[in-house]
């Protein structure tokens, strides 16, 4: 076998040196976002905090094993499980749960809150689509850092995905990819993919706990048509009418959908079809998802700021108002927050024999007008027996 | 005699403006019933129920429109797939159709728009025989009206109306006021679904 000349086997060490060059930085940054952990303060209101396999055994020692967080009032009444992180690029939907469980109080019931649902997802971003590792939130006392995710778990976590996901147990065939979107999953079974026992193990949580509404929190882009938006099981449409009529009326428009009756893996389809809970949805708007965005970066995460979907909006593509001021976390966050607890007010008018009370939770107006800042916790001034990593 | 004369003077000037105040009190508490940006038609009909209601399109508005009459105690009974053989022998004096579309909603509901037009036909068929006065409505507003399924909707539900309870955001190219003034029914035009609640008492006399 012949020997590489001197100059060819300096060029092989030189294109050798150059995909190091690129691939350990770039390694480097996906293994620092895969493992940061996220610190989460535990408000007044939290009295305990399990993990997602106390109630499911064969989720333990996965990603997915998740903090559950619990608020008991140690006053019988209802229960209500929120979940944040369905899809992790969806920061409201997470954020709405870090503030239930730093400042919420309960007074009647319980509530159980996952910000992270499917954690696996938020370990992992597209980077194809320039999509940020980690967002920031100012506060007083500095920034609290979080995991940018996808809508999808981790390829590391579950894999290989199939030509065809064959959605269980109605049968209906969906995109492969969506074997890892947690919102494609429900009612999941204990020895599926991770996604699919991830959503079991929730179906066994809120069986378990007996759940009696169960809200996941979400975005949209503009361009599609559920958005702003409570979508609701058949059992919860009562609810969310009058949640709807009652927030477009006192605070911002706010419409409803019927879960697809067909439509299989939905959460507010199979929780309300598999479980004796109401299941609801909540859907605010998020520029950065839509297609026709610009540059694509922490500023429009959080800001909501885009010329190219104000364009949109002007040709009438969209299903949802954009201006020069954007749809910012801070308007997302609070109309989050003011859905759930109009949805809760509700709930008790429809079932007074088991009421959920609390006090604490940030609504729009508070949270747009001090920011979400304003309501996340300095873990410095907790001890460490508060403090916890997600 | 004359202090009397005065006397008697100021007392039915007293009399006088207190039932001013009174009259103007009234008519004002009267008018404060009346939501904000409401109009309402003075050649509105006397209904009552029992009331049918279902959707055209499968948008959700029913859910709505269901509740706040059963919060005015009128007897409804709401249907997403009502069928005109549900109106046979029921006694229902009104029937509501309530316009604009879901696409997620109809196409997992394994419908379409063709399919509901023509239950709102043999709806209204049979609602005729029946002597049924037919309300259309849209209390879900500018989300209703974003494409060409909410326009076929509102068509179809509006040629057939006897009377449109709308809300008013939607009337901003006065298609819904057209249709009335062609058809020569009333119209009536709310600010807000929950405003619905008022116009749905003044048509069942339950306000």
């Amino acid at each position: 076998m012949a020997q590489p000349k001197r100059s060819q086997l300096t060029i092989r060490l030189v294109v050798v040196a150059l995909w190091l060059a690129l691939v350990i930085p770039g390694g480097i940054q996906l293994a620092a976002h895969r493992n940061y952990k996220e610190t989460i303060v535990l408000g007044p209101g939290v009295t305990e905090v399990r993990k997602l396999s106390d109630w499911a055994p064969y989720i333990e020692g996965t990603t997915n094993d998740c903090n559950i967080y619990v608020l008991d009032s140690g006053v019988p009444g209802g229960t209500m499980l929120v979940i944040g992180g369905t899809h992790p690029e969806e920061p409201a939907g997470v954020l709405s749960a870090v503030t239930i469980v730093e400042n919420v109080v309960p007074k009647v019931g319980k509530i159980l809150v996952a910000v992270r649902a499917n954690k696996s997802a938020s370990t992992v971003t597209r980077p194809g689509d320039a999509y940020p590792q980690f967002y920031t939130i100012p506060t007083d006392f500095g920034d609290r850092k979080f995991r940018m995710g996808d809508r999808w778990s981790n390829p590391l976590d579950s894999w290989p995905d199939p030509e065809v996901y064959v959605h269980y147990p109605s049968g209906q065939m969906l995109a492969y990819m969506d074997v890892r979107n947690l919102n494609r999953t429900w009612p999941g079974r204990p020895d599926g993919m991770l996604t699919e026992r991830t959503t079991r193990a929730f179906i066994d949580l809120i069986n378990a706990e007996n759940v009696d509404i169960f809200i996941d929190n979400h975005e949209a882009e503009l361009e599609y048509s559920v958005i702003s938006t409570i979508v609701a099981h058949q059992d919860a449409a009562d609810i969310a009418a009058m949640a709807s009529m009652m927030l477009s009326a006192m605070e911002f428009p706010m419409g409803m959908e019927y879960s697809p009756l067909l439509l299989h893996g939905l959460s507010h389809r199979e929780v309300g079809d598999h479980t004796d809970a109401l299941a609801l949805e909540i859907e605010v708007p998020e520029p950065f998802l839509d297609r026709v965005r610009g540059i694509t970066d922490e500023a429009l995460l959080l800001e909501g700021k885009d010329e190219f979907v104000m364009r949109a909006g002007k040709a009438g593509l969209l299903y949802e108002k954009i201006d020069e001021n954007g749809w910012h976390i801070d308007e997302r966050v609070g109309r989050t927050n003011s859905t759930i607890k109009m949805i809760v007010e509700m709930y008790n008018e429809f079932y007074p024999d088991r009421q959920i009370q609390f006090e604490g939770l940030p609504t729009r107006d508070e949270v747009v007008a001090y920011g979400v800042g304003r309501y996340l916790l300095n873990p410095a001034q907790v001890g460490a027996n508060r403090v916890v990593q997600d | 005699m004359a202090t009397n004369g005065i006397f008697s003077i100021v007392k039915k000037g007293t009399a006088l403006v207190a039932a001013a105040v009174l009259v103007l009190l009234a008519s004002h508490v009267a008018l404060a019933q009346v939501p904000a940006g409401m109009d309402i038609p003075a050649n509105l009909p006397k209904l009552e129920g029992p009331v049918a209601i279902t959707t055209i399109g499968q948008a959700p508005g029913l859910v709505q429109v269901g509740l706040l009459l059963k919060q005015l105690k009128v007897d409804v009974y709401s249907d997403d797939f009502l069928e005109a053989k549900d109106l046979v022998g029921k006694g229902y004096k009104v029937l509501i159709l309530n316009m604009g579309t879901s696409l997620k909603g109809m196409g997992a509901a394994g419908v379409d728009l063709d399919s509901e037009i023509a239950r709102c036909d043999q709806l209204v068929a049979e609602a005729r025989k029946q002597g049924m006065f037919i309300i259309g409505a849209q209390i879900e507003g500018l989300k209703r009206r974003t494409d060409e399924y909410d326009e076929r909707s509102n068509k179809a539900v509006t040629a057939v109306a006897d009377l449109l309870l709308i809300r008013s955001e939607i009337d901003h190219d006065s298609f819904f006021t057209n249709v009335a003034k062609q058809r020569n029914i009333p119209i009536i035009r709310t600010k807000e679904a929950l405003d619905f609640k008022y116009a749905l008492g003044v048509l069942f006399g339950v306000n």
